[in-house]
């Protein structure tokens, strides 16, 4: 509208002469203005004769309390004016109703359509359905890999069985053999004993029934008098025998030579790598004690040998 | 037929004649592992003065009783006293069942002092194996009775005796801000205690140097940790490590050149080598986890540490110059402290379990993964110390609040616990051979 009212001013040429006094006066107000600020007579600086006294304020107590005094005395200020209180709460403008800015729906809503929840049953069932599947073929894989393990199993067990039987045949075998070579051994001796009594016509000495000392034995077969013979020197030399200077499964074979009455005066190592603190140990197991007479004299022999070694698994 | 019969006659016999030329073969003779039983008679003093305070024989016993290798005759079974060998009746040694017996006397020296000569002699052989004379002044019969042990240690064993050595250990007296701490050094037995240096701050980790003259160790007497090296005979001593963080676990190299030591100056624990001549410093290990107690192998070429690197403290072996690190224990949930014996095939470490610490050790003797072999009951024990041949270990343990030392036989036979002076015993430290 302001607009339109300056259009139409400035469209009639009557309008510039108010224009231009207008603004003549204003600066003229203007110049008026500088004119009073430039005419203004500067303030007028005072300079007091006399030195620059510095003090500073110096307060007693006697000061402070007739201070103290002084403000009681002192009027006290009026309380403050209770605070005006609010107007009243002005009423709500009543809502009044607008007109709809926009027309009425000329032609009704489309219709929306309704979620086919048949469907949405349908997939979780197949879900489910997928899912059971899966859980079976995983549990089937499982009981097949079980059967598998069971089988494996049944077949390492089998396998176990069997070394162990081929253990214990080896074993039986092993046994035979010793066996067999025990009895060789001793039909070695009684032959030995016949061509002994053949040279030797005379008596021997019988060797008393009684359980010797040594008595024993190493669960072998042989019960002649030579067997027992051995098997009590290889004790003597057994419990004499302190290995700890002597290096492991490390065989040190030994023949001594023994005179009538089972001392030992020499010892001979044939195959023995042990060191010099390992033989005397060898020697001191032998010379310690007096190897068993009495009882085999019949059966005694100068020179015998035999081998230190230990464990006994290491060195069989 | 009878040339036939004689033939076989002549196959039979001739094993037989074969066996007789032999000797009888009885087999194979297995053994046990027993001490080797030794009677040791007293020594009586048959000079002209007064007699030394110590009983010779009494310490030779102890001394050989302690290793675990032998088993001494107590003294109260010596029926039979010779002093000399021609004075000894063998049959009542072998119905003792003794293998070796020991006779000898004090006598006065004419330099001053005593001098002790003895005799060594096989009982099955009756053989005179040792005939020495060893002298020394009245105050160190000790002495001159653990050198006579130790020569009767090597004469029967092979192997160089380790009585007469000395440990060091730190005892801590008192309560409270009233503890007073000190680096201790005593004959390997305990006996003759003497301080090295007292202070009022924590002493730690004394480690010797191969000549046994020195020792290392730490101190926080300036505040922080610092490691010293002083001379023992002369009390002198010198700052060889202070800097910023943690100065520790100090050992010295093989040669004695060395200091292998635990420093944090970059700001994580890790195991540096110092040459001791010109203090220049080489790092060893470079790795987040904490890198500590390193000492020498026998060769001097690598040193074996404890590092949680793999979350527990293990034990870890580098080259001396630094390199890759590796495991070297596999067993028991933690691993540390490690000592390694003269020839460097076996390791000791206190060994957790739970909470129960016991001194184990690993022998690498027979090659692969090596033996592991407990030494010590539990359940507090720590810095196992190897004796100079390994035939011993030192270690610390508690007995209720208070430290104690034991030393234990490597086979784990024999353990004894040391007579010391009172207070918290801890840290101890096997010194070198000493100087003959």
């Amino acid at each position: 509208m302001h607009a339109e009212a300056i259009r139409q001013h400035e469209s009639g040429d009557e309008l510039a002469t108010p224009v231009l006094m207008a603004l003549a006066l204003h600066v003229g107000i203007a110049v008026l203005l500088l004119l009073a600020g430039w005419l203004q007579p500067a303030p007028k600086q005072i300079s007091v004769a006399g030195p620059v006294i510095d003090a500073s304020l110096i307060v007693s107590s006697a000061d402070i309390s007739a201070a103290e005094k002084t403000a009681e005395q002192a009027p006290k200020p009026a309380p403050p004016s209770p605070v005006e209180e609010a107007p009243p709460p002005q009423p709500n403008p009543e809502p009044r109703p607008q007109d709809a800015p926009q027309e009425t729906q000329p032609a009704p809503q489309e219709a929306i359509p309704v979620p086919d929840t048949r469907e949405q049953d349908a997939v979780a069932k197949l879900a489910l359905e997928r899912e059971q599947a899966r859980e079976r073929e995983e549990q089937e894989a499982r009981r097949r890999q079980e059967q598998i393990d069971l089988t494996e199993r049944k077949r390492q067990e089998e396998v176990e069985e069997r070394q162990r039987q081929r253990r214990q045949q080896l074993e039986a075998l092993r046994k035979e053999r010793e066996a067999a070579e025990r009895r060789t051994k001793m039909e070695e001796q009684r032959l030995r004993q016949l061509a002994d009594r053949e040279a030797k016509p005379a008596p021997q000495p019988q060797p008393s029934n009684q359980p010797s000392q040594q008595a024993g034995g190493n669960n072998g077969t042989d019960t002649d008098l030579r067997a027992r013979y051995a098997l009590a020197m290889l004790q003597t030399a057994q419990s004499n025998w302190n290995r700890v200077l002597a290096p492991e499964a490390t065989r040190c074979e030994v023949r001594f030579t023994q005179i009538p009455g089972g001392e030992v005066i020499d010892v001979a190592f044939q195959r023995c790598p042990f060191d010099a603190q390992g033989r005397e140990s060898v020697e001191r197991a032998l010379r310690r004690a007096p190897m068993p007479y009495d009882e085999f004299k019949s059966v005694f022999e100068r020179q015998v040998t035999l081998t230190f070694c230990y464990p006994e698994e290491a060195c069989r | 037929m009878r040339r036939f019969l004689t033939f076989v006659a002549l196959a039979l016999l001739l094993p037989l004649g074969q066996a007789r030329a032999q000797g009888l073969d009885i087999g194979l003779v297995t053994g046990n592992e027993a001490a080797l039983p030794i009677a040791v008679v007293p020594m009586p003093y048959l000079g002209t003065s007064v007699a030394p305070d110590t009983d010779i024989g009494a310490v030779i016993r102890a001394d050989l009783n302690r290793s675990g290798q032998f088993r001494a005759l107590s003294e109260q079974d010596v029926i039979e006293k010779p002093i000399r060998g021609s004075e000894i009746k063998f049959p009542t040694w072998r119905v003792l069942k003794q293998d070796f017996v020991v006779v000898g006397r004090v006598l006065d020296n004419p330099d001053g002092g005593y001098r002790v000569e003895y005799e060594l002699w096989d009982v099955a052989k009756q053989e005179r194996l040792l005939g020495l004379a060893v002298g020394g002044r009245a105050r160190g019969m000790r002495d001159v009775a653990h050198q006579i042990a130790d020569q009767v240690y090597e004469k029967i064993l092979g192997v160089r005796g380790a009585f007469w050595t000395r440990i060091a250990y730190v005892t801590a007296n008192g309560v409270g801000g009233n503890i007073q701490y000190a680096l201790m050094i005593a004959d390997s037995d305990g006996f003759n205690p003497q301080t090295v240096v007292r202070s009022r701050e924590p002493l730690l980790s004394p480690a010797w140097s191969p000549d046994g003259r020195r020792l290392a160790y730490v101190s926080f007497e300036r505040g922080n940790s610092t490691i010293y090296i002083q001379e023992i005979a002369t009390g002198a001593r010198e700052v060889v490590a202070s800097f910023r963080g943690i100065n520790g676990a100090p050992s010295f190299s093989p040669d004695g050149r060395r200091l292998a030591l635990t420093l944090s100056r970059t700001g994580n624990p890790e195991i540096y080598v110092m040459d001791l001549a010109s203090k220049g410093l080489t790092q060893i290990t470079r790795h987040y986890g904490i890198d500590t107690e390193a000492v020498w192998m026998a060769d001097g070429q690598s040193l074996v540490f404890t590092s949680d690197r793999a979350g527990k403290p293990q034990l870890y072996q580098v080259p001396a110059g630094g390199g890759e690190a590796t495991r070297l224990s596999f067993q028991g949930d933690s691993n540390a402290k490690a000592s390694i014996s003269f020839d460097g095939k076996k390791i000791a470490m206190a060994q957790g379990n739970g909470n129960v610490y016991r001194i184990a050790v690993l022998d690498r003797s027979f090659g692969g993964a090596g033996r592991w072999q407990t030494l010590s009951p539990g359940n507090l024990d720590e810095s196992p110390s190897f004796a100079p041949n390994a035939s011993m270990l030192l270690y610390a343990t508690k007995e209720g609040s208070r430290g104690v030392l034991y030393a234990v036989s490597a086979d784990g036979r024999v353990r004894q616990r040391l007579v010391l002076a009172d207070g918290d015993v801890r840290e101890p430290a096997w010194s070198p051979y000493r100087q003959r």
